[in-house]
């Protein structure tokens, strides 16, 4: 679906923001991004540590941002509630997987990668 | 999530969870019939089409119990058509935005009234040059302020009424996404009925309008005493259908129901979406049942279901699928019910206290978030605004209890969160 690029940026923000917020949340102590411009998106390539105790919370935050299905109207209707609050939650979470049109998270023994796309 | 499990889950939610509201359209039109079994269903069912709206105006008494479940039916089986015939999955926010559908048409939803806000919501989306899919939820939301259709159709001369009331609509629907978008920054997702709170402003902007033209709004009260026993029937196979379907999905115990209670409750809870779609139903159930026991206890005070009864707890119930569970919901309740036995002048059995003491639960995720205390100033505070706010649209808004829970938030959240200590890292 192609959305305009001015709505894709702001909602990658709100995507970064939240990620970044329970990265550290979880007790990571470094979060590398790189974010490219593609042709009809945007895409967020993440890796940070987390500590063991936290590998439970990083799976459900894989499970968050992999949802089984996506409801658009869902989005629309309150994408920006994601990030830019204290209270990182579930919640959250959750919107910003239904934000992205595509993500896929590897969850490995003390890092977790994401490779995460917004369309335009 | 196993690859298998969550293909498993994307099929329920794609293609089997509409059997649920459908089955309650089915469920509403069965009563329909027991409790109107002859003609006058039908021109009951017009009388409703035909008649004005506002708060607190019971269709049961205007038309009848059974042409009242009549038009409950018939606007969620077309609301639920348009749901399904765009693909959208069936996630929490379409439970609790169908449920509302079929509850406020106990309540002065109809299908006369909200069509020119649907089509404003549809032009709005052709406008941005995006699917209608995207707007949909918050222009059905948006239908709350369908009695200013209904004001429009009554009060205006015959040749002006029609064209009035659908621009009237077009307009609301237009901007009502718009208005919503923001307002759901402001309570920052707090207020489960966020769309009750940006009517609330266009509502008072359009009375506002309407009354510097002298147009004079009066809130009304229709109170209709009929069916009760009938209502209580139909209720009860409401909530034992949504349990007995979120058994058969495999909420067979606490360990699988739990999940639910550790959310907040905080937008975007879609417990569909979260947790596993058998306790999703049976959390509606339960939420529902809260609701319902609630005015059971209140029964030998002379409390008696009605068509804005039922809508309360079909209201409830949808938001279980979206944010409340009984964890979050009672401290609410609770609260709102102390401030009646404290501060307000009326009777804990009028009309508005009751709608007020159920649909307070919009602000479930202040005591989910916060904690059970400030649940209870929540409910506490709602309760004394509540009684204010319908003044401002002249009633025409009828999530005016989402318009309160809105201030509410305004005021309650900078104030707990000011107090809060910050949240560890």
């Amino acid at each position: 679906m192609k959305r305009n690029a001015h709505m894709a940026r702001r909602r990658m923000s709100h995507v970064i923001d939240e990620l970044y917020t329970a990265l550290f949340r979880l007790g990571g102590k470094e979060v590398d991004m790189e974010l490219r411009r593609e042709e009809a998106g945007l895409r967020l390539l993440l890796r940070g540590d987390f500590p063991g105790e936290s590998r439970r919370q990083v799976e459900r935050m894989a499970e968050m941002l992999q949802p089984a299905v996506r409801n658009q109207a869902l989005v629309e209707a309150y994408w920006e509630l994601a990030g830019g609050d204290q209270y990182t939650s579930d919640s959250e979470l959750s919107l910003v997987g239904q934000m992205l049109d595509e993500a896929k998270v590897d969850v490995g023994e003390d890092e977790v990668r994401m490779d995460l796309y917004l369309a335009f | 999530m196993t690859e298998e499990s969550g293909k498993k889950r994307a099929d329920l939610i794609q293609d089997r969870l509409i059997l649920i509201p459908l089955a309650l359209a089915g469920v509403l039109l069965l009563f329909a019939v027991i409790a109107q079994p002859d003609r006058s269903l039908f021109a009951g069912w017009w009388q409703i089409q035909m008649s004005e709206a506002g708060l607190i105006t019971d269709p049961m008494a205007a038309g009848g119990v059974g042409a009242a479940l009549l038009n409950a039916a018939l606007v969620l089986f077309l609301c639920t058509a348009v749901v399904w015939g765009m693909r959208l999955p069936f996630t929490g926010v379409s439970f609790a935005c169908l449920f509302m559908m079929a509850g406020f048409a106990l309540l002065g939803k109809n299908l006369v009234n909200i069509a020119p806000i649907v089509l404003g919501g549809w032009l709005y989306a052709r406008y941005r040059r995006e699917p209608f899919s995207r707007y949909v939820y918050m222009t059905f939301f948006g239908t709350c302020l369908a009695p200013m259709v209904s004001f429009l159709l009554v009060h205006l001369e015959p040749g002006l009424r029609w064209p009035a009331m659908v621009a009237c609509g077009v307009v609301i629907g237009f901007l009502i996404p718009a208005i919503a978008r923001y307002t759901v920054r402001v309570h920052q997702g707090y207020n489960l009925y966020n769309v009750g709170f940006a009517a609330g402003f266009l509502g008072l902007g359009v009375a506002s309008v309407l009354k510097g033209v002298g147009v004079e709004f009066e809130i009304r009260n229709t109170w209709s005493r009929e069916g009760h026993v009938l209502l209580c029937v139909m209720v009860a196979v409401i909530l034992a259908g949504l349990l007995a379907a979120g058994i058969c999905l495999g909420c067979r115990s606490w360990r699988a129901y739990r999940p639910i209670l550790r959310h907040s409750g905080r937008a975007v809870a879609d417990f569909f979406l979260m947790d596993a779609p058998g306790a999703c139903l049976v959390n509606m159930a339960l939420v529902g049942a809260v609701g319902f026991g609630y005015l059971l206890m209140l029964m030998p005070l002379g409390v008696r279901l009605n068509g804005p009864l039922v809508c309360c707890i079909l209201s409830m119930a949808g938001f279980g699928a979206f944010g409340k569970h009984p964890k979050n919901v009672l401290p609410v309740m609770a609260g709102a019910v102390l401030a009646k036995l404290l501060l307000v002048e009326v009777p804990l059995t009028a009309p508005g206290v009751l709608l007020a003491c159920l649909l307070c639960t919009g602000l479930a995720p202040i005591a989910g978030q916060f904690g059970w205390y400030w649940g209870v100033a929540a409910g506490f505070l709602h309760m004394t605004i509540v009684q204010n706010t319908g003044l401002l649209h002249g009633g025409m808004n009828l999530y005016n209890n989402g318009f309160a829970a809105g201030l509410v938030c305004v005021l309650l959240i900078p104030i707990i969160e000011g107090i809060k200590p910050e949240p560890k890292e």
